[in-house]
């Protein structure tokens, strides 16, 4: 029988190992899992499961970072984020804290081209900004 | 009124600032105007774009498509700063909405091209002021200008 993929959940097999997949997933298993958990547990034991995530993953968009830096004021940063993203003050001020705190904030959450647009406008305005997959 | 910037009624900026401070702000110009390259000068370098930490070509083709618009962007703003200080000198004290925005951005991008040049690369440079020379003189200068001109915008949100 060939090896079940070591890609379904739980520890780190070594090759070579045999293992049951009926070990692997207890009955109590979540069943809410991402669409590709649930392909794996429909599938036989048997067949090798491809990667799928990207087609399977519906697009959660792109989240827009602003990160910190050490020469923009506070108050400029804030009047920033209220200015372009219509923020009121509370939460513009509290993302102004995360980003001077943390280092970082993610500012907004938006499709691939208006993350694109939010970034160039936070440039535009002298704020560090990247993008990430959300 | 208080000096510095303040929110006038018409949703514009009023500027009260001496003889002194407009000489300062005549300095932002020839900042912006000094930016060389970004190889060469770490100002350039800071206002340099990019949006992609770990993703060169996307990178690239980003900088390709907004490069270009940001600059115009920045270069319409400082000829709206060059005017209208020069307008401010002379007595017209009161920005438009639109050329406040202006002086905001162009004072805020030369602050980051001192801070650049300065080697400013972390939190508390502000502190230490036992040696002021020039130029980080006049980048704690232009940070009291961008604050009270923020938040005489914000007072017009």
């Amino acid at each position: 029988m060939p090896e079940p993929s070591t890609r379904l959940k739980g520890s780190v097999r070594e090759s070579g190992d045999t293992i049951s997949v009926a070990q692997e997933i207890p009955y109590s298993c979540n069943m809410s899992g991402s669409p590709q958990q649930l392909l794996r547990l429909a599938l036989p034991s048997t067949v090798e499961v491809p990667d799928v995530d990207e087609d399977l993953t519906p697009d959660r968009g792109w989240n827009v970072v602003v990160w910190n830096d050490p020469v923009n004021l506070m108050t400029y940063v804030v009047y920033i984020l209220r200015k372009l993203f219509g923020y009121n003050e509370e939460k513009a001020t509290e993302l102004m804290l995360q980003v001077h705190n943390n280092g970082r904030a993610i500012v907004a959450t938006e499709p691939l081209e208006k993350a694109e647009f939010e970034c160039f406008r936070l440039h535009r305005h002298g704020l560090w900004a990247t993008m990430e997959e959300a | 009124m208080r000096a510095g910037f303040s929110a006038a009624s018409d949703g514009g900026v009023v500027v009260r600032l001496k003889r002194r401070e407009f000489e300062a702000l005549e300095l932002v110009s020839e900042i912006l105007e000094s930016v060389g390259q970004v190889g060469t000068d770490p100002g350039a370098a800071r206002l340099d774009i990019d949006a992609y930490t770990d993703d060169e070509e996307a990178s690239a083709e980003f900088r390709r498509l907004m490069r270009s618009e940001v600059e115009q962007g920045r270069a319409a703003d400082r000829s709206a700063f060059a005017v209208s200080l020069e307008a401010a000198e002379s007595g017209q004290v009161t920005l438009s909405a639109g050329e406040a925005e202006a002086w905001l951005l162009a004072v805020g991008e030369a602050r980051l091209v001192l801070a650049a040049r300065l080697g400013i690369k972390a939190e508390g440079w502000g502190e230490d002021e036992s040696e002021i020379d020039p130029p980080m003189a006049l980048l704690h200068y232009l940070s009291w200008v961008q604050g009270s001109l923020a938040e005489a915008l914000l007072e017009q949100l």
